[in-house]
């Protein structure tokens, strides 16, 4: 799998990641034909989180892998935070970014490319191929909700950062946060207990069937915040039901990214402040749960997930046992970036593109040479203006006979990156893949 | 017993949230006495016999409040309650940062146990919000009401105005990382001092024509003053003063030595909004700072440790 992120994208992946970071400790990465997933489940496996990035987020994107189940990989949080550090900084500084899964699904590789002219590349080994999904449907959920995230953020801002749960209590007239607190007597000294009352009025969307009061984690409803803060358009939607069902945040920008968070709820015994015991499971999936060694003071009903894995037919088992193996043993010690290349851009460089690409493959003699790409500078180069352009490929596509689409939509794509200002040669991959030769036939 | 007052200028709101914070840095637990015209905000020094008050802090009711109503107890009409100052910085902390907030109403509740209300109106696009913190006290007896009575030390030996809040802070902060105590001496000339001593440096920091308030002749050592107003200076073999070359006069002056981390807390102060910072020294004994402003004064007593 290879895509590249233009800069005005980067931000949402940058947020995004570091919004999944505050849940999981472990990425799970799935690549499909149209879009890329990246998902991630708490230790206690009672928050689950899935952003989806389709097509219109990248500026390239292609999937081919030999099996169905190829391309998942489960990579350390930590790593991928390692890889964008400072999401101030990144998202002035970042012209795009390309990521890169080989065919064994054994690296993923993020490659940066600044605007001063340098770029960082990461390689981070995948610990495991699989993927976690949960099931899950938002329509099924009676009660919708729709709120601008700057509102929820300023209405967060009156909890307390070591408040644990919030308890949200919806009629038809009020919306109220409170936090929540277990195992301590209601009459205890020691808390401060706060209340925010909202008014229907302060929604994008309020639709109460069913009214009550579900009760959360805190820390999951601030990750989700950290995500929806990017857009403030689109609102943050909440959907939910009564306490015990999982409530579910969705943040979405139309086909370009959509993210999900599946919070678990408290139980109704648990809401009427008892001492707490241990719950049954939500049994909404036939879960293959991995135990996980936290979770045993955990009171919240746990998501079950499934995870899958790649079935691998009788050769390849043997393989994939002494890769897992092989995995397994080098993921005990956290796998963290292991290389970062630092590559200075110099303009006379920029003719032998390839030369910079950190790849290992030997170059492939090539019959006619690549053509050279404009050396990039700070402003604007002048290419012919887009009408301009329009016709020309229009000419050219009606005077070939019979040409399929997918070819003419190749000769554009062609025609499109050479004038296309973010074109780099470095960047496009596969600029080493002849698409057709030059038909100099009849020419002397 | 009863209590309820509002607040509605953000100024205002400001201030209290201000103090309420510098309260906090200054000590965990706090006593709000409620008498019929003001506030007085004690926190008693830990571990002292006889009780002794390290934090005095007075808001004149109607500088702060809109409205302000109040039933006591006994004969005075007072109430006293002890609360967590942490616990109500934390909730006031929305009024520093954002800057909605419509009104702020305290009360005094009883939801299981004891609180105190604050019931903050915050604008938003469309009408107002209400957010509620209930912070838990403890009502104290009356009998007890006698610890708490305000310090009556008025035999300072000087009573000097500080410098600006700000730079004295920043000097104490840096000064904290060399020792752990410092030396506070102010002169009648009007200079005010600050020195901090090692094993192997000392750094004395001099502020001079300062506004001396008070000056009491009894009990004044007469120290011979080395000024730092040039910027020659050299260090003598053992390497423990700073000489100049200009000695002044001898002029009386106190000065006493205390803990600098307890002057580090009490400047947090600085984003109070306020006009006069005094300090009074009782020779060798006593440190007292004073921050006042129309309808607010916070002081804080300071004890001498061994040098």
């Amino acid at each position: 799998m290879q895509c590249v992120i233009p800069s005005q994208h980067i931000r949402i992946l940058v947020r995004g990641l570091h919004s999944l970071s505050r849940i999981g400790d472990d990425l799970y990465v799935e690549p499909t034909e149209n879009r890329l997933c990246f998902r991630t489940v708490n230790t206690a496996q009672s928050a689950y989180s899935s952003l989806v990035f389709d097509l219109p987020f990248f500026n390239q994107y292609k999937c081919e892998f030999d099996t169905e189940e190829g391309g998942k990989c489960k990579l350390s949080m930590k790593s991928c935070l390692a890889v964008f550090k400072t999401p101030n900084c990144m998202d002035r500084n970042v012209d795009s970014c390309k990521i890169e899964i080989d065919k064994d699904c054994m690296k993923l590789s993020f490659q940066v490319h600044f605007i001063q002219g340098y770029t960082k590349n990461f390689f981070l080994s995948v610990s495991e191929n699989e993927t976690v999904q949960l099931k899950y449907n938002k329509d099924e959920m009676c009660n919708k909700i729709s709120i601008l995230s700057k509102t929820l953020s300023s209405a967060l801002k009156h909890f307390r950062a070591n408040d644990d749960e919030i308890t949200f209590t919806v009629t038809s007239e009020t919306a109220r946060l409170k936090n929540y607190f277990q195992n301590v007597e209601v009459s205890d000294q020691k808390v401060v207990r706060t209340s925010l009352s909202l008014k229907p009025s302060d929604f994008e969307l309020y639709e109460i069937v069913l009214p009550g009061s579900i009760t959360f984690a805190l820390r999951e409803l601030r990750a989700v915040c950290t995500f929806a803060e990017l857009s403030n358009s689109s609102p943050l939607k909440i959907f939910f039901e009564t306490c015990g069902k999982p409530v579910i945040f969705s943040v979405r920008n139309n086909s370009i990214y959509e993210g999900d968070y599946v919070v678990s709820t408290l139980p109704p015994e648990m809401m009427t402040g008892e001492r707490p015991h241990r719950r049954s499971q939500l049994s909404d999936v036939v879960s293959t749960v991995p135990s996980t060694s936290a979770g045993t003071v955990n009171k919240r009903r746990k998501l079950t997930a499934v995870v899958e894995e790649p079935e691998p037919s009788v050769h390849e088992r043997q393989a994939l046992t002494n890769k897992s193996a092989v995995n397994r043993s080098s993921s005990t010690s956290v796998p963290r970036v292991s290389l970062v290349d630092i590559i200075k851009y110099n303009d006379d460089q920029r003719s032998t593109p390839q030369s910079k690409m950190n790849s290992p493959n030997p170059q492939p003699s090539i019959p006619y040479p690549i053509p050279e790409v404009e050396p990039r500078v700070n402003d604007v180069p002048e290419f012919p203006p887009d009408d301009i352009n329009n016709e020309c490929i229009e000419m050219i596509c009606d005077q070939v006979e019979e040409l399929t689409k997918s070819q003419a939509d190749r000769i554009e794509k062609v025609f499109r990156y050479c004038y296309s200002y973010s074109a780099d040669a470095p960047m496009v991959f596969d600029s080493d893949e002849i698409l057709c030769n030059a038909s100099n036939v009849g020419i002397e | 017993m009863k209590f309820r007052a509002t607040l509605v200028e953000l100024a205002c709101m400001r201030q209290f949230s201000c103090i309420i914070h510098t309260l906090s840095k200054l000590s965990k637990t706090c006593v709000l006495r409620i008498c019929d015209d003001r506030l007085y905000f004690i926190v008693p020094e830990d571990h002292s016999i006889p009780h002794r008050i390290s934090v005095w802090c007075i808001l004149h009711k109607n500088e702060f409040f809109n409205s302000y109503v109040m039933v006591g107890d006994g004969e005075k009409n007072e109430i006293f309650l002890e609360f967590s100052s942490d616990m109500l910085s934390s909730s006031l902390n929305s009024i520093k940062a954002n800057s909605n907030v419509l009104s702020l109403k305290i009360k005094l509740t009883h939801k299981v146990a004891p609180c105190i209300t604050l019931e903050l109106a915050l604008a938003s696009a469309t009408g107002s919000q209400i957010c509620t913190h209930d912070v838990p006290v403890l009502i104290i007896p009356k009998k007890e009401w006698d610890d708490y009575k305000e310090p009556t030390i008025t035999d300072y030996n000087v009573s000097i105005q500080m410098p600006g809040t700000k730079i004295v802070k920043n000097i104490v902060d840096k000064l904290r990382k060399i020792s752990s105590k410092v030396t506070i001496t102010a002169t009648s000339r009007g200079t005010f001092s600050m020195l901090g001593k090692t094993t192997s440096a000392s750094i004395e920091v001099h502020f001079k024509d300062l506004i001396v308030k008070k000056l009491r002749d009894a009990g004044l050592k007469q120290i011979p003053f080395y000024g730092c107003y040039e910027n020659s200076f050299s260090f003598d073999d053992s390497l423990n003063i700073i000489h100049t070359y200009q000695i002044s006069a001898t002029s009386p002056s106190a000065s006493v030595c205390v803990e600098i981390k307890k002057i580090s807390q009490f400047l947090t102060c600085d984003s109070i909004n306020a006009s006069i910072m005094v300090c009074n020294i009782v020779a060798d004994h006593m440190l007292h700072m004073s921050l006042s402003h129309n309808g607010f004064a916070l002081n804080y007593y300071m004890m001498a440790v061994e040098e």
